[in-house]
């Protein structure tokens, strides 16, 4: 309220005060602002008129001015108006209010008070709105509320448009339409701006307005189009129950550059929930999916605060989606009834499913209802995000994101609209879960093909062990057979001979056998004793094993050194160790050049550890070929140039193998001789097993 | 020393057999579970029996679970029916993943084909 100065000479002389009450025109409206600037009032003409004419302006700024009304004594009526201004008198009893102006002076003085008073109206609204916009934990809908305040509009709007889908949702504003979304097909009143070169249009509401505005009385509108990525544009409108409402180019200009910046700046923040989120995505395991579909869904929904998440999966036929978790307020992990989507059947979720899209969004009612859902979890599918599950290129699941329910009048929700965000999570999300879902897939494929690798080996093996047996039988009976029955003393070692070899083959075979046993060893985590004899664990059986054979295949004799081993325990498994020796003294006598010195094995002790080297004149390893020979698939240059065959399980397995028993292998001396050192752990002496 | 021999692979049977026959053992050997159960009641007349766990069920007669092998069950009637008959166990089988528990000094399990040499079964039958 203006009230105007004061006049001390004629104050004295006046007992009733005068107030002037200053109206800015504006466009059939009349603005009364306070004298700061703070507070203002808009009342339009006609009813201005009325309230003129009946002498209750005071009446109507009761609620607004509640001191100035009660000060008030007597309404005078309009004394002077102006194009802009209209200068209303009134009288007051209270001292401290104004002087009686002189008519001559109101034109100037109440032109020139007017002025002032609506720039400091201008900058008051100003500041305040870029204070508004400055504070970081204002929404866009707080943006977008404090230009309506600037710009004095009666409503606002903001709507999203997808040009993947082609449809328009409803974000959030003043007035609610009659429905959340339309279609562009629908030739509604947003194709004219979307259509158009011009990123704004003002005009009067047309007919096919999503909301009544008649009935709202909004008479005019501007409408902003704000580009936000290649495949979305905001469209943002401004309503005025003005006839006249118009944004010069530097507020829609200064409009557009602020939401585009929140939205922005709603996306970095989004970005940093988001990092938050993969990385907590990435800590769990993939090793079953149902665990980790079940925390997949929770960790999404509570992370970036959805109102439900459900993950489909294709089952074995290809024939349905499955639904094998789902996360809501009231329900969560695996459900317990067998919910199903049928792939013949065209529902929103098979459509999504058969996208080829990263990510879509879908925001409308599944006519279909012929699918069969959980009413708790997936009930109403209107609003919801909608991510096709691929692996390397192929569909097999869809997740699905619901937003956030939002409260209407009385106890009525509806679900939010898809914001911005979430298109850009349905994307980092769809990334991240393909990844995981096909490391699971791809790892239960190699776990399948494991077990049936696995499960042949063990039949194969199985079938093998009675026949060697026999073998074994076979050739004692001939034996036994020999000293019974009358045989030709030639006729009799031609058959010790092949009774020897019989032997020696049924023997290697058998241990071939045990050495194929070697994955059950290592997966079943292999009993360690620490009472393995190295003399009558190791040494005699492979010696008395591959004694022949190592004489007839390779002419190699192998001279052991008994006494050093005499007493000494390791720590290992018998087993396993046998299957390192053997394959350490296979390579040396496969390899062996200088055949007239035997190989030699000896060991010794060393601090705690037992030290068993084996000695042969084999191929040179060359210096770069020392850690070589130990690598997967790794061989000596000269092992392959003179095409030696490989057999044992090869330097790389005993190293893997010896080190699980807490020992080591390695080369101690390259050539003249070859000198291969195993290391054991010591395990209890003699002296301790006799004290026992 | 009166043997008796389980087992379904009939070569290996019939080379075992023959095989201890030659050293002086009196030897028979069945090679079913029907057989078994037909023969059941006659355990005690023998004083070792060589039973191999892994072997199909071919009879109704008897009921094998299906968590262990026939021949596992065959060695738990064996031990109730007649507990001082020693029992080798020869089997393919890895003993860890045995579902027995071998009754005490009675029983001894080799194993396939290293532990069933003849030379080490005659020295079990002879402790």
């Amino acid at each position: 309220m203006y009230i105007g100065p004061q006049n001390t000479s004629f104050h004295k002389k006046v007992k009733i005060m005068s107030a002037v009450i200053i109206f800015y025109k504006v466009q059939n409206h009349y603005l009364l602002v306070s004298v700061d600037g703070k507070e203002s009032v808009f009342i339009p003409s006609k009813e201005m008129n009325l309230l003129i004419k009946k002498k209750q302006i005071t009446k109507k700024l009761l609620t607004q001015c509640p001191k100035f009304s009660r000060v008030v004594e007597k309404e005078v009526g309009i004394i002077q108006e102006l194009d802009n201004y209209v200068a209303y008198l009134v009288h007051s009893k209270v001292p401290t209010i104004i002087k009686l102006l002189f008519r001559k002076q109101y034109p100037l003085f109440v032109e020139s008070q007017g002025e002032k008073i609506i720039n400091i109206f201008r900058l008051n609204s100003r500041n305040k709105l870029l204070s508004r916009l400055s504070e970081e934990s204002a929404s866009l809908e707080d943006y977008i509320e404090s230009f309506c305040k600037y710009t004095m509009s009666n409503g606002y709007s903001l709507w999203l448009y997808d040009y993947r889908t082609k449809v328009y949702t409803y974000q959030f504003g003043t007035f609610h339409p009659s429905k959340d979304y339309v279609y562009y097909s629908e030739n509604s009143s947003f194709n004219e701006i979307l259509d158009s070169h011009c990123s704004s249009i003002m005009r009067e509401p047309s007919n096919s307005e999503i909301f009544n505005a008649k009935a709202n009385g909004i008479k005019s509108m501007v409408r902003i189009k704000i580009p936000m990525s290649k495949s979305e544009d905001a469209i943002l409108s401004f309503y005025s129950r003005l006839e006249k409402f118009v944004f010069d180019n530097a507020l829609i200009a200064l409009v557009k550059q602020f939401v585009a910046m929140k939205i922005a700046y709603s996306l970095t923040e989004n970005e940093y929930v988001m990092e938050k989120t993969t990385k907590e995505l990435l800590k769990i395991g993939i090793d079953d999916l149902q665990l980790f579909s079940n925390e997949l869904v929770i960790l999404i929904a509570k992370k970036l605060q959805y109102e439900a998440v459900t993950l489909l999966l294709l089952t074995p036929n290809k024939k349905y989606l499955k639904v094998i978790s789902s996360y809501n307020l009231g329900f969560n992990g695996k459900p317990d009834k067998y919910i199903l989507y049928p792939l013949s059947k065209d529902s929103l979720t098979v459509k999504v499913f058969k996208s080829d899209e990263v990510s879509v969004i879908y925001d409308l009612n599944d006519v279909d209802h012929s699918n069969i859902f959980n009413e708790e979890t997936e009930n109403n599918p209107k609003s919801w995000i909608g991510i096709p599950i691929q692996i390397e290129g192929k569909s097999v699941g869809v997740l699905r994101l619901k937003n956030k329910f939002r409260c209407m009048e009385g106890n009525e929700k509806t679900v939010c609209p898809p914001r911005p965000i979430d298109r850009h999570n349905a994307y980092l999300i769809s990334q991240l879960v393909n990844s995981q879902i096909t490391a699971i897939f791809k790892l239960e494929e190699l776990n399948n093909n494991l077990e049936i690798q696995s499960n042949f080996s063990k039949v194969f093996r199985h079938e093998l062990r009675a026949p060697i047996a026999t073998i074994g039988y076979a050739s004692e009976n001939i034996q036994s057979a020999i000293e019974k029955y009358t045989i030709s003393e030639k006729d009799k070692r031609y058959l010790d001979l092949k009774i020897k070899d019989i032997d020696t083959l049924s023997n290697r075979l058998g241990f071939i056998v045990k050495t194929y046993t070697i994955d059950d060893l290592i997966s079943q985590s292999a009993e360690v004793i620490d009472r393995v004899s190295l003399l009558q664990d190791i040494i005699f059986p492979l010696s008395n094993l591959f004694g022949h054979y190592y004489k007839d295949q390779y002419n190699v004799t192998f001279d052991i050194d008994h006494n050093s081993m005499m007493g000494t325990y390791i720590k290992g498994n018998t087993d396993l160790c046998n299957i390192i020796m053997n394959s350490v003294m296979d390579n040396a006598a496969k390899y062996i050049e200088n055949k007239n010195k035997p190989v030699k094995i000896y060991s010794q002790k060393n601090n705690d550890n037992c030290d068993i080297f084996i000695e042969s004149y084999s191929i040179e390893i060359h210096d770069e070929e020392k850690e070589v020979i130990f690598d997967k698939d790794g061989r000596g240059k000269v092992a392959i140039y003179k095409k030696k065959d490989g057999s044992g399980i090869g330097l790389w397995l005993c190293k893997e193998i010896i080190s699980r028993l807490d020992g080591n292998i390695s080369l101690e001396r390259r050539y003249d001789p070859v000198i291969f050192k195993l290391q054991f752990p010591l395990g209890a002496s003699h002296e301790n097993i006799n004290n026992r | 020393m009166k043997i008796l021999i389980i087992d379904d692979d009939k070569l290996l049977n019939k080379n075992l057999s023959e095989a201890l026959i030659f050293k002086g053992f009196d030897v028979s050997s069945i090679s079913s579970s029907s057989e078994y159960m037909e023969i059941e009641e006659t355990l005690i007349n023998y004083d070792a029996i060589i039973l191999d766990l892994m072997m199909p069920n071919d009879t109704d007669d008897l009921a094998v679970p299906g968590d262990l092998e026939t021949g596992e069950v065959v060695y738990k009637r064996i031990i109730k029916k007649s507990p001082a008959t020693k029992i080798l166990i020869i089997s393919g089988k890895d003993k860890d993943r045995l579902n027995i528990n071998l009754d005490g000094d009675n029983s001894v399990y080799l194993s396939k084909p290293s532990g069933t040499k003849i030379a080490n079964i005659i020295r079990h039958l002879e402790k």
